[in-house]
């Protein structure tokens, strides 16, 4: 009886289970973030694990509204980071809202995600700020270029789109092109876009989507524009870019949530760490990851070990709790779960992503 | 050995003791009864309000919708910037109303089958785009193909 009591005694308390729907690049931060926590003693002594759902990265709501049922449905997972995209994660809110369990969006930024309910937050700010930044910077040209749009018809890029254009028009400039596009197989007709937009000639591009269709595109529009800017938006983001850009990237300007020109001592040892770890490109995806994993152990920490504990506790940032400190700064939630808006741009080289001369845009909410 | 007197008071308190009890479960039983019916109407005029402004979302979507492809075949007939901008006003209403049916509650099976009507929204948008490309063009044969891709799109 003695042995059994002792047995008891000595055996290691449950872990602490957080879920993951990132991609690969988010994931690894996730990773990292486990094995810092766990190196300083867990969470009030119990270790801190991942349940990674693999594969679940795309934008298709099926595969986004499967990964969160599984995981809300797990009594031992006490939050959630993800999911990779805007789409995806305004799925998925709904599911984890009805579950009464935590999601932390690391790069979500479809305005609607703030409505999502009490349970969503996100680690970057609204695109209303985003489409306000980024057709500030086009006003501001002194050149006034004729200025094309072209936007990924998701959540994500139709709603950035209605920012930029709406905030575009207030300043009294108007667009020459404005055109959706789907991502993957159905992105096809590559000669078609290109002509219509060159049709238009326009001085600059602003592209409000992700890399693939991106590269599929600009050779056909340089062919026709050859002298044609690009300025897009932070779904350009990823490591290729980031370390060894395809010559269609080259001289894209785009929207980061980092400040590359002026790294703190934390993120340049986050930084190392990453390339001695996974010698690749260290990207936001990655940092955003790690912080929101470590916001979430903290939570659990601090908050208490149950789904509405952490609630409660992420509520709490910034109004009764001082904010949490994360690598890319103090992390606090508005009433809607978004952080405040900071932009910065950085520019495609030959050796990777520079930090431009523009002024970068942070502050309060509009 | 009990005296007839006795006997008699002892029946009444029991028929007494009986009475009451009768009484407190029967009021407590009607109560319950009143109580469960006006719960359950409660109940149905909840899932009668949320069934009918489910339908009233539900109405929103089709009607805006089909007034959409219209704007996209008027468009083709007739490119002008009002008909593109009638277009994109009528895509933008079906996104909202579409984004606001998902955000009520619903099982996941019927959440899915909304989400699959929104991407399917999403892809007829690039195809009637792609076919406004095509006819500025001067392309009619291809823009054609496309305004029958567009027809099928739509269908479903």
């Amino acid at each position: 009886m003695l042995s059994i009591v002792a047995l008891i005694g000595c055996s290691s308390p449950p872990p602490v289970t957080i879920g993951i729907v990132l991609n690969r690049d988010g994931e690894r931060g996730a990773l990292l973030a486990v094995d810092d926590v766990n190196a300083a003693g867990g969470i009030r002594g119990r270790r801190l694990e991942l349940r990674i759902m693999k594969g679940s990265s795309s934008t298709a709501a099926r595969d986004a509204l499967v990964a969160a049922e599984s995981l809300a449905l797990d009594p031992a997972i006490l939050g959630v980071v993800g999911h990779t995209n805007s789409a995806a994660s305004l799925a998925a809110s709904q599911v984890y809202n009805e579950h009464h369990i935590v999601q932390i969006a690391p790069t979500t930024t479809a305005p609607l995600y703030s409505s999502a309910g009490p349970y969503s937050f996100r680690m970057v700010a609204s695109d209303a700020h985003q489409g306000a930044f980024l057709a500030r910077l086009v006003a501001a040209d002194p050149a006034h270029p004729r200025t094309a749009v072209l936007y990924v018809n998701d959540d994500y890029g139709r709603a950035l789109h209605g920012t930029f254009a709406q905030n575009l028009s207030l300043s009294g400039a108007t667009l020459v092109y404005e055109a959706p596009f789907e991502e993957g197989v159905r992105f096809v007709d590559v000669a078609t876009m290109a002509q219509a937009i060159a049709h238009t000639r326009p001085d600059l591009l602003v592209w409000l989507g992700r890399p693939n269709e991106f590269a599929a595109l600009i050779p056909s529009l340089r062919a026709l524009a050859p002298s044609i800017r690009v300025l897009a938006s932070d779904g350009l983001s990823n490591p290729e870019i980031e370390s060894h850009p395809a010559p269609a990237f080259l001289g894209v300007t785009y929207v980061r949530f980092r400040d590359l020109a002026n790294s703190t001592p934390a993120i340049r040892l986050l930084d190392a760490r990453f390339r001695d770890r996974w010698h690749d490109a260290f990207t936001d995806q990655y940092c955003l990851a790690y912080d929101a994993v470590r916001l979430l152990a903290e939570a659990t920490s601090a908050g208490g070990s149950d789904r509405a504990a952490v609630q409660r506790y992420l509520t709490s940032l910034g109004r009764t709790r001082p904010p949490f400190q994360g690598v890319l700064g103090k992390i606090a939630f508005d009433e809607h779960g978004d952080p405040n808006p900071a932009y910065f741009l950085a520019q495609v080289t030959a050796s990777g992503s520079k930090a431009t001369t523009f002024a970068a845009w942070s502050g309060s909410r509009q | 050995m009990m005296g007839r007197g006795a006997r008699q008071r002892s029946l009444r308190a029991v028929t007494l003791t009986i009475a009451v009890a009768f009484a407190i479960v029967a009021t407590a039983s009607t109560l319950f009864v009143v109580s469960l019916s006006s719960s359950v109407r409660r109940s149905l005029d909840r899932g009668t309000d949320q069934l009918m402004i489910d339908q009233r979302i539900a109405d929103q979507i089709v009607s805006s919708s089909y007034g959409q492809q219209l704007a996209a075949f008027r468009y083709l007939k007739s490119p002008s910037p009002t008909a593109l901008g009638e277009f994109r006003v009528l895509g933008q209403e079906t996104y909202a109303h579409i984004r606001q049916y998902l955000f009520r509650p619903m099982p996941l099976t019927a959440r899915l089958k909304v989400e699959l009507i929104k991407e399917a929204h999403q892809t007829f948008e690039v195809a009637a785009q792609h076919a406004f490309d095509l006819s500025l063009r001067n392309d009619p044969d291809d823009a054609r193909q496309q305004v029958l891709a567009l027809t099928e799109c739509a269908s479903r």
